[in-house]
């Protein structure tokens, strides 16, 4: 596998709170890596390293070359980058919302070029979004926001995308149709994406790689099946929780513990 | 053209080609006539253009880096800085003639400033993080102690009340050339920096966190405008006065009825801001002839229902 994400020995501290401790891990090019674990395990702190919107201790290599210390210019034309809940600004069209995915082509006082016109069509094309393109980004439905976010990821066009839980507010058929999406265009243009993920049976399905992260650290990282096991998610998060197979796809469900009769 | 000495507007236009090179007409109008426009008239004009222009830029540049449209150009201090410079100045400086420059736009200007970098500066040590909630604190609180300062001078020396309440509603009625040559290279360069820049505040608007991963600096692009929207306001509050509510009501009727790109907002709050105060100074002129009403009352009472019309028809977007 050639690495092209690198995390090494990467530590932060919030104060006197220690929030990742030293991880570690390769990510291939092309390839997904979930990130798991319970709340406050230190996901969303992990990605945040990678974009650059946390300080931290350790390194990220991109390509092989160390990114630390780099301008967030310089980064943003690396890692493109969706927080949990971003902010969509009331009022900017879907279209002004995409084009701010040309942020680190454009000097400061530069004005936006035919080309990157282009490119924000060619985005809002690939996420069927050219009829929402004067629509008001803040009064999108759920799944439309995330095309939107994911149209501004691709019209900054880095190889590494970073999601952090793209998914988290959708119903089952939206969140899927989200996570089908974030697979084509992986495919079709060889990004890599690192997104958080909190359901373990999409993470199974859609992920080539899973990182299990507990209490800041890695607690297992490999294939799904070598890392979604009842041992390692019971540690991590509950004893109750089992992995099935239905229709030969995994599905991790947790269960609830049995009535006592008072 | 209005005003208590009608101004026929065809010997207006005339007497503005007159004064084009290599153009030399009849304009029709006396030698009276001619001063009174020329002296009187249009550098009172000019000077409502650049104060409506600067203020309505600056406003639309705060309410930009702070993400708040309840800011306006005085927001971190720089109206209070300037009306406590302009009322030390009216109760302790020398009589004006004594002195070759005018003690008082320069103390407003410098009292301007100085209630900015007091907000930054406070606002840049506060322990718990700089953000721009902090700044904005910072500011209502420097801003509450400069105004408490200045309403202490002006109180207890009551024999400079007057001079002093008339200062800070604001007015263009002493406005000659020479306020204009004063606030126009500052509001020029002001104005520019915030118009090349306005594609800026378009990536602030998704948070610092985003922008920052956009490949942004968000505390410097805010240091910026803040610095270029505070000289401009300083420079033109010093020979105006605190004319309020064009900073608020401008950006906001432009966002209403055209975009809340900043794209498009900062231009046209460039161009409807001067339009609009030289609209609001002539009703201040001629409203109740001879006398005069202080700008700042007829911006709130012309701008507020207008606005209010604007709020009520428009798609309701204000943030």
């Amino acid at each position: 596998m050639t690495a092209v994400l690198e995390f090494k020995s990467v530590s932060v501290s919030y104060g006197k709170n220690q929030v990742l401790r030293g991880v570690s891990i390769d990510v291939g090019v092309g390839e997904w890596l979930g990130v798991v674990g319970p709340n406050g395990a230190g996901k969303s702190t992990l990605l945040r390293t990678v974009a650059g919107a946390v300080s931290y201790s350790g390194s990220v290599l991109v390509g092989g070359a160390v990114i630390d210390g780099r301008s967030h210019r310089d980064r943003a034309k690396l890692v493109a980058y969706v927080p949990q809940r971003p902010l969509y600004p009331q009022g900017m069209t879907v279209f002004d919302y995409v084009l701010l995915g040309r942020t680190p082509y454009l000097g400061p006082l530069a004005v936006e070029s035919q080309g990157d016109i282009s490119s924000v069509w060619e985005a809002l094309d690939a996420l069927h979004l050219c009829d929402f393109a004067d629509r008001d980004v803040a009064t999108l439905s759920g799944g439309e926001t995330q095309r939107a976010s994911l149209a501004r990821v691709l019209a900054q066009r880095a190889p590494i995308v970073v999601l952090d839980e793209a998914t988290a507010s959708l119903d089952v058929a939206a969140q899927h149709e989200v996570l089908e999406l974030i697979d084509r265009l992986r495919t079709e243009r060889g990004i890599t994406v690192v997104s958080a993920i909190h359901d373990l049976t999409a993470a199974a399905q859609f992920c080539g790689r899973i990182a299990l992260i507990g209490e800041g650290r890695v607690v297992g990282v490999g294939l799904p099946e070598e890392v979604l096991m009842e041992r390692l998610l019971g540690e991590v998060f509950e004893p109750s929780i089992r992995v099935i197979e239905v229709d030969g796809a995994t599905v991790i469900v947790s269960l609830r513990a049995e009535e006592t009769p008072s | 053209m209005v005003g208590p000495i009608a101004l026929p507007p065809a010997d207006i236009v005339r007497s503005l080609v007159d004064r084009l090179p290599f153009i030399d007409l009849d304009t029709g109008l006396s030698e009276r006539s001619e001063a009174i426009l020329w002296q009187i008239r249009m550098p009172r004009v000019v000077l409502a253009v650049l104060v409506g222009s600067m203020l309505s830029a600056a406003g639309a540049s705060y309410q930009g880096v702070f993400r708040n449209p309840l800011a306006d150009p005085y927001l971190l201090g720089a109206g209070a800085g300037a009306g406590l410079g302009a009322t030390i100045a009216i109760v302790y400086g020398p009589e004006t003639a004594s002195w070759i420059i005018d003690p008082l736009p320069l103390a407003a200007f410098i009292g301007a400033i100085v209630g900015v970098a007091l907000a930054y500066i406070l606002g840049y040590t506060v322990r718990s993080g700089r953000t721009s909630v902090t700044l904005i604190l910072a500011g209502v609180a420097v801003a509450a102690f400069l105004t408490a300062l200045q309403t202490f001078l002006q109180q207890r020396e009551s024999d400079t009340l007057r001079e002093v309440y008339g200062w800070i509603l604001g007015s263009l009625n002493t406005a000659g050339w020479g306020e204009v040559l004063l606030a126009a290279p500052y509001v020029v360069v002001c104005l520019s920096a915030v118009f090349v820049g306005r594609r800026l505040l378009d990536i602030l608007a998704v948070g610092d966190t985003e922008a920052g991963t956009l490949g942004v600096r968000p505390g410097q692009i805010r240091l910026i405008f803040v610095i270029f929207a505070t000289l401009g306001t300083a420079a033109v509050v010093s020979v105006s006065g605190l004319i309020g509510f064009v900073g608020i009501i401008v950006p906001h009727t432009v966002r209403l009825v055209t975009s809340v790109s900043y794209r498009v907002v900062v231009p046209l709050s460039i161009l409807l801001g001067g339009a609009f105060l030289v609209l609001a100074d002539i009703i201040a002129r001629v409203a109740v002839t001879p006398a005069e009403i202080p700008i700042g009352v007829v911006t709130a009472i012309i701008g507020a229902p207008f606005f209010a019309v604007v709020l009520r028809t428009s798609k309701g977007i204000v943030s």
